[in-house]
């Protein structure tokens, strides 16, 4: 009952196994209900057993032992087939001394051995295609591996079911007309399996090899989606460099601005997504240093979607780098992000020059229209802090949804 | 101020090359290696102040590095260093016994500087570690979150690493606060204890729960 499912013990996973060894041993079963329907069920019972385990072992323990001394493989189950049918067959006669119950016996034989070949053969195929899903095309066009199109052994394999098929119906079909309905129904089964036998493994291989070739189209795909990125922005950048190399404020500028997009397409968040305030901040200060040609350390703390005040914040927050820029241009930006639920904060500080707050004329609108009048309009607040020579700094604040409501 | 003793653990030898001449005029490097098992043996030969540590290396990463000298007591001061400036990378390096941490884009003074902090056996936190850190201590926990047993900074403590985050120097976190400039360092001391206390092992823990390191290594 075993003999196919342990023809190909480290096969397990292969799906074309799995298929002929369960409509093997259905095969198997039904012999047992039709031999048991023709009178004595222990000792067709044990019959049919014997006549399964018979070419199990011969199939599987032989052609392991011969392999075992030769290191040959396959060649030697096929081998091995012709023996156990005889075997098995003088067997049978010899203990039934029944001509139908031996030609049972042999039909059983060819109908296992059928399904050996079938399924070495399916397995062989499958193999083949995921051998060359993992090959690269140079290695598919140097491969020396003599490939048979033509599925010699399935066919055989096939042949070798059906004739134990019709072999059956020939012992039975006497037996018919008295047997009634139960038997036909037996018979039809019979004829189904066969026919499952052969086009169930076929389908299973060819849904095997579908997904071999699925994975490397995935493959494919990935690979044309890394080149695709790379080409738009490494490469991008790498010719700009080659460009711009006279001005290396522009080639480290460049180089920065592409180390940043690259670590976060490695990190596995390549788009900046418009829909959040993270998203936005960090869009918003790629986009001022790209302007105002300065370099800017952000840090965002958790995220939240982007709504009316938090499009307000990312634009008190733009003025407050653009000023920054301006007014200290050689000093270090650090912008710091807390968003939650619960409120958003947004701390711009620069260590440049600084200046008296009092001391800003009134007509320099700048500040209080853009960031401070903003944030009022948004529900928020803004505070500049600033001294001379000790940098300045922006604190940007939302109240969270729940305080906005009270 | 002597001159601090430094040994370079990168694996990629052009940047050894360029970071030991940047350092030429204000460290002396006495030591190179590109794998953690000749960087402990280095390390051990040479008796260092300061490790500058990579945090992507062959072999499990500077984390086994760290390990190595999690519990010797005469244990030179690491300082991370690596391209990635993401919290999973930054977090684990500090946890497991990192004094700081800098990205490779960080200028030559402002490395030196942190050299030097860490030489003398303050932590060095930037901005983006400082959050990072702030994020870790923080309730739900996003970035570390089996760290319940990290004990809980105080308000002073939290403050001092807000104004961090936000850039500030320590003369003026001090200013701020009405507070010396030591006392900043010292807040900044007890942060970094809390975070490398809460679990000896769990530093490596974490990194294995995400697959950054193998678990046996």
């Amino acid at each position: 009952m075993s003999a196919v499912r342990s023809a190909a013990p480290r096969r397990r996973d292969d799906p074309a196994w799995r298929a002929t060894a369960l409509t093997g041993t259905t095969l198997l079963a039904a012999l047992v209900l039709a031999l048991a329907a023709r009178g004595d069920t222990l000792r067709t019972v044990a019959v049919a057993l014997a006549a399964g385990a018979l070419p199990a072992i011969a199939v599987v323990l032989g052609p392991g032992a011969v392999r075992a001394l030769r290191g040959a493989d396959r060649r030697a189950v096929v081998l091995a087939v012709p023996v156990a049918m005889v075997l098995a067959l003088l067997l049978v006669t010899r203990v039934e001394r029944q001509r139908e119950v031996g030609w049972l016996g042999v039909a059983l034989l060819a109908a296992v051995c059928g399904l050996v070949l079938v399924g070495a053969d399916l397995h062989q195929r499958a193999q083949r295609a995921g051998r060359r899903a993992e090959r690269s095309p140079w290695q598919q066009m140097t491969a020396n591996e003599r490939i048979r199109a033509f599925p010699w052994r399935g066919l055989a394999g096939a042949l070798l079911v059906s004739w134990a098929a019709l072999l059956v119906v020939g012992i039975f079909g006497p037996h018919i007309r008295g047997a009634g309905a139960g038997s036909v129904a037996l018979i039809l089964l019979l004829g189904a399996i066969a026919l499952a036998l052969v086009g169930l493994p076929v389908l299973v291989g060819a849904a095997a090899r579908g997904d071999r070739d699925r994975l490397a189209q995935a493959r494919e795909d990935e690979r044309q989606r890394v080149a695709a990125h790379l080409h738009d922005s490494v490469l991008q950048t790498l010719s700009l460099i080659q460009r711009q190399a006279a001005d290396p404020a522009a080639v480290v500028r460049l180089a920065r601005h592409q180390e940043r997009a690259l670590r976060a397409w490695m990190a596995g968040h390549p788009e900046q997504r418009d829909d959040t305030l993270a998203g936005t901040l960090h869009r918003v200060v790629e986009e001022l240093e790209r302007e105002e040609a300065v370099d800017v350390e952000l840090t965002v703390l958790g995220d939240r979607a982007l709504d009316d005040p938090g499009e307000a914040l990312a634009a008190a927050m733009r003025e407050a780098l653009r000023n920054a820029a301006r007014h200290a241009p050689d000093a270090a930006i650090v912008v710091f992000a807390e968003l939650d639920g619960q409120g958003a904060a947004v701390y711009v500080r620069d260590d440049g020059p600084g200046f008296e707050l009092e001391a800003v004329a009134p007509e320099r609108r700048g500040v209080r229209d853009a960031i401070v009048g903003r944030m009022a309009g948004a529900g928020g607040s803004a505070a500049v802090e600033s001294r001379p020579g000790e940098g300045t700094e922006v604190a940007l604040r939302l109240p969270g949804t729940r305080e906005a409501e009270r | 101020m002597s001159r601090a003793r430094v040994v370079l653990v990168d694996d990629h030898q052009l940047f050894r090359a360029g970071v030991r001449a940047e350092l030429a005029g204000a460290c002396e490097v006495v030591g190179e290696a590109a794998a953690p098992a000749e960087a402990v043996a280095a390390i051990a030969a040479t008796k260092p102040d300061v490790v500058l540590l990579d945090v992507h290396l062959p072999d499990g990463g500077g984390l086994v590095v760290l390990e190595a000298f999690q519990d010797a007591d005469d244990a030179p001061a690491f300082l991370a260093l690596s391209v990635s400036d993401a919290a999973e990378d930054v977090v684990p390096m500090v946890r497991a016994g990192a004094r700081g941490y800098v990205t490779k884009t960080i200028e030559t003074a402002a490395l030196v500087a942190a050299i030097e902090r860490v030489q003398h056996g303050d932590a060095y936190f930037s901005p983006r570690l400082a959050a990072f850190v702030l994020q870790a201590f923080s309730a739900p926990p996003s970035v570390a979150p089996a760290d319940h047993d990290l004990e809980q900074l105080t308000p002073r403590e939290r403050e001092v690493l807000h104004h961090l985050a936000r850039g500030y120097p320590y003369k003026q976190i001090g200013l701020r606060l009405g507070i010396s400039p030591r006392t900043v360092e010292t807040h900044v001391g007890a942060v970094l204890r809390k975070l490398q206390l809460s679990s000896r092992h769990e530093a490596s823990h974490w990194a294995a729960a995400r697959g950054l390191v193998r678990p046996d290594a």
